[in-house]
């Protein structure tokens, strides 16, 4: 079904005639920065909706996804998956890399073509915040249901109610090992991750006893595992909980409490204060490369007042003065790939080829071994330069099977370096990083595309010293 | 110590081998290796390179690093037991080549044995995790992992974590190398890891529609837009990565001429070993490289002197030795690894080959490393000394050489985030590095 919709999808997704003369493509150098930030790439087609709605009405709608709005064979595209329309407990015919290959190539699609950028930037950064990995046991098989059902549907909701979900999703479950957390012997491993990664951070004021009386809050929270029970749910096994009276952060919880234990526990987490500042500082981090501690405190404040909502937090840092202030931030391989897809407007199908090039980059999603997620920042990527320079020059080559770009389209009858820096950067190209750049160019249009993308300018997202 | 071994070209060798030999293994005693004097510290490494091989599929210590003078050993292998050296009956290429008074070594790891005689090679036998489920994967994943059981909760790969607990050197692009497929989980959590099938495929790659003189433009020019300084040492990494290019196209993996006469075998391993050992001396900031070898799941016609097993052997002695070779006085800077995730039964099974099993061997060589001696608190052969349903005892944790070597011969104290679990105190007692 879906070789058959290339040419439409072509149509649909292709640009249209871009760069129609260079003068008429003036764009605020600032909107250029604020939607490279807030998206997963600028480029002239958001700019020109950014221009058309305002930016109040542009970040309404990415704060307000909805899979109606998106491109209909974008939607089409996205209704194919075999493992969003089978239950976890089914998905088990399906070997476990090609549970992934579908995994991956959904989310490629989503943060290439949605609309909805905003919406895809947050289920990234909550794919490394909740982490779950593939690898570990049958997490692979579960790990379309969480995508779907727990960090895409909350991703711009309430913070208390993702973290229940969390709680609660098998994914989380198996891979933080709190299905086998039973009463007498009690498994640790999810209440320090909740502590230390998902709520308050390591040092956000938790004790070691406090990890023990977290465990104890969560015994019998495992998965269905019993012949003719909706196998692969959550449940509440009564008779593996620990009932005793707890004590969570000088905090009582009476005995007899049951499964309302680890809901009261995860209440108490969500709108803790370090748990405001913990997670504020990581949204800074995530759209700005940094965390400036008067973003951060104001941001909490917001946090705080708003019982956890993570749209107003979004609201108050993506209009900020700051975030237009923030320096470069160096991409991780998936922002820096998606960004050249959606830079050059490839027409992609996501699939292994593609993959295998975010692999070699070091950022294969769905794989990172821990539940810290992929790291930010230089030190942890500059080390895959040389596969993002392959990639760079396989994609505009065309020679990634299942990815096509069309290169003379896009610069049309224009001299060839401008209409491509224009393109890539929708910066002028008397901006002083991208006329020091003009100057290296050199060869053809595939190679002048491909040493923009490999440029060092490329790798970040830059910065107002652009 | 008792050598009758006429036959031998190497005997003077075994005999030296046998007097350092005797020193270091122990028959029963469980506090046998509390017993090994300290030697006074070599040399304290600045940081070998590592080279960690995976021997996939849970490799037979028992037909690899024989206990010949157990019965039992012959009693439960009848057609897969290795003649015991001074078994008479049988020409001397078949018979195992005597270590000590208990151990012997397949005749196949011949080219091995000089390396043991020199104090190079350490063998640690009846050496394994906690991991009792003999699954392959849960075996290696705990392996690899760095943890006692499968089940542990530790994500990340004992090397990333090693290589995440030390400065870094240098902005290397080839600091961690696996030759695979994959990434190994052993490296799981480091991001600058490198999976090379060869190390050809470390280069800038040129689509057919450019030529080669393309190739140098782009790295030109390349090397012009990295040219500056900045803060956050992205553009240095770049200059190094394009000067790493440069100095592998100089020395041209693919032409690479041993030194010393070495002779690596044509094979997957003596390929990749050729490649450890020309990044190494290209220089190229090169700590950690990690590589496999598969088909040691001998549940079928093992062999025993000859045949499948015998021919995998052959090939990891031929492959170490010529490395071992090729470095020269380089391996003084050089500690490789041999592991496994599991040892095999002792009794062979009606398929004339033998099942999964529980302590194995490992093989530890370099220049830092105090060889020429089997360590190994021997737990026996005899049905009550097994573990059911009838597997050599694991009593070295795998943990305990690692730890050794990342502490003595890698230069990294930080033993607690590396293994973590593993007690620190008991540190050093196993004297292997």
């Amino acid at each position: 079904m879906i070789a058959g919709c290339q040419p439409m999808l072509r149509r649909a997704m292709a640009p249209p005639p871009l760069v129609t003369g260079l003068p008429a493509r003036k764009h605020l150098p600032d909107d250029v920065l604020w939607l490279n930030r807030v998206t997963f790439g600028v480029t002239l087609t958001e700019l020109d909706r950014l221009a058309e709605m305002g930016k109040i009405a542009y970040l309404e709608q990415q704060l307000h996804p909805n899979e109606m709005g998106e491109q209909w064979l974008v939607r089409l595209r996205l209704r194919g998956f075999e493992i969003f329309q089978t239950a976890p407990a089914e998905l088990g015919d399906l070997p476990v890399p090609e549970v992934l290959r579908q995994l991956q190539q959904h989310a490629i699609l989503r943060a290439v073509y949605s609309r909805y950028q905003l919406h895809e930037r947050m289920v990234d950064f909550w794919r490394d915040h909740f982490n779950v990995t593939a690898s570990k046991g049958l997490c692979a098989y579960y790990l379309p249901q969480y995508e779907r059902d727990v960090l895409r549907k909350h991703a711009l909701g309430r913070f208390p109610d993702l973290l229940k979900a969390t709680a609660r999703s098998p994914a989380m479950l198996l891979y933080l090992d709190n299905y086998r957390n039973r009463r007498g012997v009690p498994n640790e491993n999810y209440a320090r991750e909740l502590m230390e990664l998902h709520t308050l951070g390591v040092h956000g004021g938790y004790t070691q006893r406090d990890v023990q009386e977290v465990a104890r809050c969560f015994t019998g929270w495992t998965v269905e595992e019993r012949f003719l029970r909706p196998r692969g749910t959550f449940r509440f096994d009564h008779a593996q909980h620990d009932d005793g009276e707890k004590r969570v952060l000088e905090r009582y919880i009476p005995s007899g409490g049951g499964e309302s234990d680890g809901e009261r526990v995860l209440e108490m987490l969500a709108m803790h204060p370090s748990t405001a500042k913990h997670l504020c500082r990581k949204l800074c981090v995530h759209f700005m490369g940094h965390a400036p501690d008067a973003t951060v405190h104001r941001l909490s404040e917001v946090y705080l007042s708003t019982g956890g909502d993570i749209s107003e937090v979004l609201r108050e840092l993506l209009l900020s003065e700051e975030f237009l202030q923030s320096p470069p931030a160096f991409k991780r391989p998936f922002d820096y790939m998606v960004s050249a897809l959606r830079a050059l407007y490839a027409l992609t199908d996501g699939n292994r080829p593609l993959q295998e090039h975010l692999e070699k980059m070091g950022q294969p999603l769905y794989r990172w071994p821990l539940p810290d997620g992929y790291p930010h920042g230089e030190e942890a990527w500059k080390g895959t330069l040389l596969e993002r320079w392959n990639f760079a020059i396989a994609l505009c080559a065309n020679e990634i099977r299942g990815t096509q770009v069309d290169l003379p389209a896009l610069v049309g009858k224009l001299p060839v370096t401008d209409a491509l820096l224009q393109t890539i950067f929708c910066l002028p190209p008397d901006t002083p990083s991208i006329r020091s750049l003009r100057e290296r160019l050199h060869g053809t249009l595939a190679q002048q595309a491909a040493l923009i993308l490999a440029s060092p300018q490329f790798q970040w997202r830059y910065g107002r010293e652009a | 110590m008792k050598q009758t071994d006429d036959h031998s070209p190497t005997r003077r060798q075994i005999v030296l081998g046998g007097v350092s030999a005797a020193l270091g293994w122990f028959l029963g005693g469980g506090s046998a290796l509390a017993q090994i004097a300290f030697k006074p510290a070599r040399t304290e490494s600045k940081g070998d390179v590592l080279v960690c091989l995976f021997l996939r599929g849970g490799a037979d210590g028992l037909n690899m690093v024989i206990p010949y003078a157990e019965d039992a050993y012959y009693r439960n292998r009848p057609s897969l037991a290795i003649p015991s050296p001074s078994d008479r009956r049988r020409p001397a290429n078949e018979r195992a080549i005597a270590l000590n008074e208990l151990f012997a070594l397949h005749p196949a790891l011949r080219p091995l044995y000089p390396l043991y005689a020199e104090g190079k090679l350490a063998i640690v036998h009846a050496c394994g995790s906690a991991e009792r489920s003999r699954s392959h994967f849960e075996a290696m994943s705990a392996m690899e992992r760095g943890v006692a059981e499968a089940k542990a909760s530790i994500g990340n790969g004992w090397i990333a974590r090693h290589l995440l607990s030390v400065p870094r050197k240098g902005s290397s692009p080839l600091r961690a190398v696996a030759f695979s497929n994959v990434l190994p989980e052993s490296l799981r959590g480091v991001t600058d890891a490198v999976v090379l099938q060869t190390l050809s495929d470390f280069r800038l790659a040129m689509p057919k529609s450019m030529g080669i003189t393309q190739a140098e433009e782009l790295q030109h020019t390349l090397r012009e837009m990295y040219a500056g300084a900045d803060r956050h040492g992205v553009n240095q990494t770049a200059r190094d990565t394009l000067q790493v290019l440069q100095t592998l196209r100089r020395v041209d993996p693919s032409r690479y001429r041993p030194a010393n006469g070495a002779v690596y075998p044509d094979s997957e391993l003596g390929r990749g070993l050729k490649q450890v050992a020309a990044l190494i001396k290209a220089q190229v900031g090169l700590e950690v490289a990690c590589l496999d070898k598969g088909g040691w799941d001998t549940h079928v016609a093992q062999g025993g002197t000859a045949g499948w097993m015998a021919a995998n052997l052959a090939d990891l002695a031929r492959s170490l030795s010529a490395f071992a070779t090729d470095m020269g006085g380089e391996m003084r800077h050089i500690t490789l690894i041999a592991m496994t995730e599991f040892g095999r039964r002792v009794r062979e099974n009606s398929g004339l080959g033998t099942d999964h099993g529980r302590a194995g061997v490992m093989l530890v060589l370099g220049g830092g490393v105090r060889g020429g001696k089997v360590y190994a608190h021997w737990p026996g052969l005899e049905p009550h000394q097994l573990e059911e349903p009838g597997d050599l005892r694991v009593t070295t944790d795998y943990r305990e050489v690692l730890a050794e070597v990342v502490w003595k011969r890698l230069g990294n104290p930080h033993i607690a985030r590396v293994f973590p679990g593993v007690n620190v105190r008991r540190l050093g007692t196993l004297g292997l590095v």
